[in-house]
């Protein structure tokens, strides 16, 4: 259980670093991928809803400390009501689990992107226009939903190395 | 059923840590607790960026060939319509000259600054900031402007013992007070993300020269010194019409290749902004230059806010660092 959220802890910061490190090189149309909600995604999916809310939250505390001045608890309740809607869908995507995967991994990374931005405009944080979010959404939700394949396999791999309790599964 | 509580408590978590932020602002402990979160990161940071870098540099070369190609051709073009240029830009140079003698220019003012080398941007993509390792050991404070060889940067947000957060002027909560260059019309600038900034002009009747271009307004209590290039005005295409409230502008500074930022630790203030006690009167103020040539001096690039002897009084500054003395 302890070794479980230590990796855990690791995938975050490694996805933490690769976000703000490594993905400014690799911008389409001006947008990152953003690799954090993946990984929030993939565990979901991996290992259902409550490990969804789980990690999400954690994961998105971390990134609103590693922003800086940014609006505390916006991440951390933007991802965890991503990992607890990706943890619910998984029941639905024994049929086709790439392709499926695909589609939660994009849809899920456009409308966590859309609610933050929706949230952070009603908290007052300077928010771009309409227009120029939904570009962003489709955008990183159509370079997330290419990269789900190759962030999901690995993360499921470690949950199934480094298996939950009863508590942690869907 | 069980992950159902997880969600309501944590949702509630959330909710509570944002308004707790929301309420304190940047002084409150959830606020500390941020600035020690960076100053643990950040080194992390610092430290991967250096390893991963020239790898992830490397690779993104290769993806972007063909856009680098695209590039050095139109680099190219550029050079040689620059070469024709040539005897335009001797033209302005005369110009400048005499203008400079003309108004009796003694010295450029200089902004103190310091160097910051540019760490990463912030790992959310509706952010439009980056960490800078510059922080108040090297007396970098809040609210202070922050430029590169292009022109404005953005400015400081937030400040840790060593590093330094700053806000781009791209951020859709940034806006600055400008002015076009050539006419002195004041304006105000607003970022947009990835798309141009937007400028809307006070005077809606002022007339706005295509590709006319934006500098920095200073105003009192401002920290964004005078003067600073910000970009060109570049909408509506096709010539822009009188009346026009808001306009495009295409800014200098790349923001996808910023790396070493100077962050403006003391800009000199412009005359008018001084108390009245730290102005005195030049006891020997130059002779005006005849009418005609100084009507004429002032039309094809002067901006009448921009030089000295267009403030009244000749006032000269008691600070050492104004420079305009004597």
């Amino acid at each position: 259980m302890v070794a479980r959220v230590v990796v855990m802890a690791v995938v975050a910061m490694a996805a933490l670093l690769a976000q703000t490190v490594v993905m400014p090189a690799f911008e389409v149309l001006s947008w990152r991928a953003d690799l954090i909600t993946l990984t929030v995604i993939g565990f979901a999916l991996a290992n259902g809803p409550q490990t969804g809310v789980r990690y999400g939250f954690a994961a998105g505390l971390a990134r609103d400390l590693a922003s800086g001045g940014g609006q505390l608890g916006l991440s951390s309740l933007v991802l965890l009501l991503v990992g607890w809607v990706a943890g619910q869908s998984r029941r639905y995507l024994s049929t086709s689990p790439i392709g499926g995967q695909m589609v939660v991994g994009g849809i899920s990374s456009a409308a966590a992107l859309l609610l933050e931005g929706v949230l952070g405009a009603l908290l007052g944080a300077g928010q771009p226009g309409p227009l120029i979010l939904l570009q962003a959404a489709m955008v990183i939700g159509l370079y997330n939903a290419a990269l789900s394949p190759v962030v999901f396999w690995p993360l499921s791999s470690i949950s199934t190395r480094f298996p939950g309790g009863p508590l942690t599964g869907g | 059923m069980r992950s159902r509580s997880t969600l309501v408590i944590l949702v509630l978590v959330s909710l509570g840590l944002m308004t707790l932020s929301y309420r304190q602002g940047s002084a409150g402990p959830l606020a500390r607790v941020e600035r020690g979160a960076t100053a643990v990161v950040t080194p992390v940071q610092e430290g991967f960026a250096a390893l991963v870098r020239p790898i992830g540099g490397l690779l993104a070369s290769i993806g972007q060939f063909g856009r680098l190609r695209a590039e050095n051709e139109q680099l190219r073009a550029d050079l040689k319509q620059l070469d024709q240029r040539q005897t335009s830009l001797a033209e302005i140079e005369r110009e400048n000259n005499r203008l400079r003698k003309l108004l009796d220019f003694r010295q450029r003012l200089q902004l103190v600054t310091t160097g910051a080398q540019v760490i990463a941007p912030p790992p959310g993509a509706l952010e439009w900031r980056v960490l800078v390792d510059a922080g108040a050991d090297k007396g970098v404070e809040t609210g202070m402007a922050v430029v590169n060889s292009q022109g404005l940067v953005g400015r400081v947000v937030e400040v840790t013992a060593e590093y330094s957060w700053i806000e781009l002027a791209t951020s859709p909560s940034a806006g600055y007070a400008v002015r076009i260059a050539q006419n002195g019309e004041l304006g105000a600038l607003t970022g947009r993300g990835p798309e141009p900034y937007q400028l809307e002009i006070y005077d809606t009747e002022a007339e706005l020269p295509k590709g006319a271009e934006i500098v920095t307004h200073s105003y009192r209590g401002s920290r964004i010194p005078d003067g600073i290039p910000v970009g060109l005005v570049s909408s509506p295409p096709g010539g822009l019409a009188q009346g026009t409230r808001y306009v495009e502008v295409r800014p200098y500074v790349d923001f996808t290749a910023l790396s070493t930022v100077l962050v403006v630790l003391n800009a000199p203030q412009r005359p008018a902004e001084l108390e009245p006690g730290e102005v005195v009167t030049d006891p020997n103020p130059p002779r005006p230059p005849p009418p005609s040539e100084h009507a004429g001096a002032l039309t094809p690039q002067g901006a009448p806010g921009d030089v000295p002897g267009d403030v009244p009084g000749e006032a000269t500054a008691r600070e050492p660092q104004t420079g305009s003395g004597g």
